[in-house]
């Protein structure tokens, strides 16, 4: 028969971080070859379960073991997180397109991000990292509920260190709270920017004032990538779930550009 | 690659000849139903109360590598036809190939020698018979048959069998021309045009009365969406889904954008009017009027498609 896309490989959990308290990152080291691209995404499955979509958090670059990063959600991401070290996952993919990192060479880089959505623009920021000469200019902003919520608090003074200025805001702040507070959007505020390229990834409310806070300061629409979750199942184009208008998240995305999608309804639901 | 002539009893035979399992229609009272091997069969009419869909895509199955016996369905009508291609499309085209639905099936099929209420494929502009993607197809005339050979497998199947086959004379090609025209003639009614966008005005009163069943759906030959399941060891089980059941869009943080019937019922109409010929460059519903049948809030969706 010819190759199976429902059938996952095999994949040992060997770490596991706890980010906040309902968000961890598993490292997995995978029984087969695998790669992907930065932004396609990847079914997590459990066995007897089920199995939910996820943007790999790691660098496409690092290939003998991958990272997920995985908020508790539902069924099957509360069944994820009681895994341990040393169990076994699936996992299928990589589906979809992913970023399309050529199109921003020379080109000033603006990353729009927040809580568990920086799962997936960590990956991509490790991308741009490694070939940071080729960026005019690379900004982080990123917004989390309170200090407690933000994940990959260690990473940040690195990426820092690497060239990527950085912008963090919390909707609460507490007494260690140094830096800004309210939502993600006031931080677009705080930047001169030479609106080039953006790129939003978060719960779908802030996709949504992320994306229009954009246009307001001049961002061009096929300029704003969004990276848009939908119900993926099959991830191959074949079961319908993603539909977003004529497009099947799945196999079209998961990265659009606002002006392909625009002028569909229901976009932020 | 031609047109043949078989008799009503040469057909028999050249049925008993076909390797595997074998489909056919047989007629009860008005309607027609899939049996295998009947000892009474037909291929008159129109189209049978289920899609031949049930061959190709199985609607409940393990994603496994599995045995598969060899199969022909005879008596596909062309509607049910175009929903096979179009099946084929989603499932056997794109990056990734769908390796379960099924396309080594040897596909016969028929003109439509008459219809009934619900049918409407001339008010979409299709015709009542097949005309691409058989391997075979069969025209009733008084007498016999005229065998259009439409793939080299049909060709093949047709040159081992060559005795019970003659040719064909001009008075039979017009004797199928001519049924063939009056086919056409009996389905009457507004063309359905349907683009832009859909005002949903018109047809709310239609919409309030679906119950979300999915009847429509599953009885569609087109209609494709499914739901994976996970069993043990990592094989994975699929059911056919359908967009009309309100938790068909929900995402895993449970924003749900179709949960409104209206929002489902217009999906619908997209879905095969609007999406599917910018992704799969085809329509997705081919006028059976099965859904029509199905029903269980009585919506006639030839009457919604007229009245958009
Ligand atoms: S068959 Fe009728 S009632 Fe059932 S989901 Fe379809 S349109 Fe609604
Ligand atoms: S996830 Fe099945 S079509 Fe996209």
């Amino acid at each position: 028969m010819s190759y199976n896309p429902y059938k996952p490989i095999l994949s040992k959990v060997t770490s596991i971080i706890d980010e906040t308290h309902n968000i961890k990152t598993f490292t997995l080291v995978h029984e087969e070859e695998f790669e992907f691209k930065t932004g396609q995404f990847v079914q997590f499955v459990i066995s007897e379960v089920g199995e939910a979509p996820f943007t790999p958090s790691s660098s496409p670059y690092v290939k003998e073991k991958m990272d997920i990063t995985i908020m508790k959600a539902g069924r099957v991401t509360n069944m994820i997180h009681t895994l341990k070290e040393g169990d076994l996952v699936g996992i299928r993919g990589p589906f979809g397109k992913g970023y399309p990192i050529e199109d921003f060479y020379g080109r000033e880089v603006l990353i729009l991000g927040g809580g568990v959505g920086m799962a997936p623009l960590r990956s991509l920021l490790l991308t741009l990292i490694a070939q940071k000469d080729k960026f005019k200019r690379l900004l982080l902003l990123y917004g989390a509920k309170t200090p407690g919520d933000i994940i990959y608090k260690e990473q940040f003074a690195d990426w820092k260190r690497q060239g990527v200025e950085i912008y963090r805001t919390v909707d609460n702040g507490d007494e260690t709270w140094k830096e800004k507070t309210g939502v993600v959007t006031v931080l677009c505020d705080d930047v001169k920017v030479g609106k080039e390229i953006a790129i939003v990834c978060g719960p779908p409310i802030m996709m949504r004032f992320g994306t229009f806070k954009l246009l307001d300061m001049g961002y061009r629409p096929e300029n704003i990538y969004l990276s848009m979750e939908k119900n993926m199942s099959c991830g191959i184009g074949k079961c319908g779930h993603c539909a977003l208008g004529p497009y099947f998240v799945c196999k079209d995305g998961p990265v659009f550009k606002y002006s392909e999608i625009e002028h569909l309804e229901d976009i932020w639901d | 690659m031609g047109t043949r002539f078989i008799s009503k009893e040469r057909l028999k035979e050249f049925i008993k000849k076909l390797e595997g399992e074998v489909f056919i229609p047989q007629k009860l009272e008005d309607t027609f139903r899939w049996q295998r091997y009947p000892t009474e069969f037909t291929l008159e009419g129109f189209r049978t109360i289920f899609p031949p869909k049930y061959f190709f895509y199985n609607p409940q199955e393990i994603l496994k590598e599995k045995q598969t016996n060899k199969r022909t369905v005879i008596g596909i009508k062309a509607c049910d036809l175009r929903g096979i291609l179009f099946l084929r499309k989603v499932f056997k085209e794109g990056d990734f190939i769908d390796p379960f639905f099924r396309d080594d099936i040897l596909i016969i099929s028929a003109d439509c020698t008459y219809t009934e209420k619900n049918c409407f494929c001339t008010l979409l502009n299709d015709n009542p018979y097949p005309e691409e993607g058989y391997d075979l197809n069969f025209s009733e005339l008084k007498d016999g048959y005229l065998v259009d050979i439409g793939s080299e497998r049909g060709e093949a199947l047709v040159t081992e069998n060559e005795i019970m086959f003659s040719t064909v004379d001009q008075q039979q090609i017009i004797d199928r021309d001519m049924m063939r025209e009056r086919v056409i003639k009996e389905i009457e009614g507004k063309k359905i045009e349907i683009n832009g966008n859909i005002d949903e005005g018109k047809i709310i009163d239609y919409i309030n009365k679906c119950v979300s069943c999915s009847a429509c759906t599953n009885i569609c030959p087109a209609c494709f969406c499914f739901l994976l399941d996970e069993k043990k060891d990592f094989e994975k089980v699929r059911y056919w889904d359908s967009c009309q059941y309100p938790g068909y869009a929900r995402v895993a943080g449970g924003a749900n954008p179709r949960k409104k019937l209206d929002k489902r019922f217009i999906h619908r109409i997209k879905c095969k009017f609007e999406y599917s010929p910018v992704r799969f460059d085809s329509r997705g519903c081919f006028a059976c009027g099965r859904c029509i049948s199905a029903c269980y809030g009585k919506i006639n969706f030839k009457d919604v498609l007229q009245s958009l």
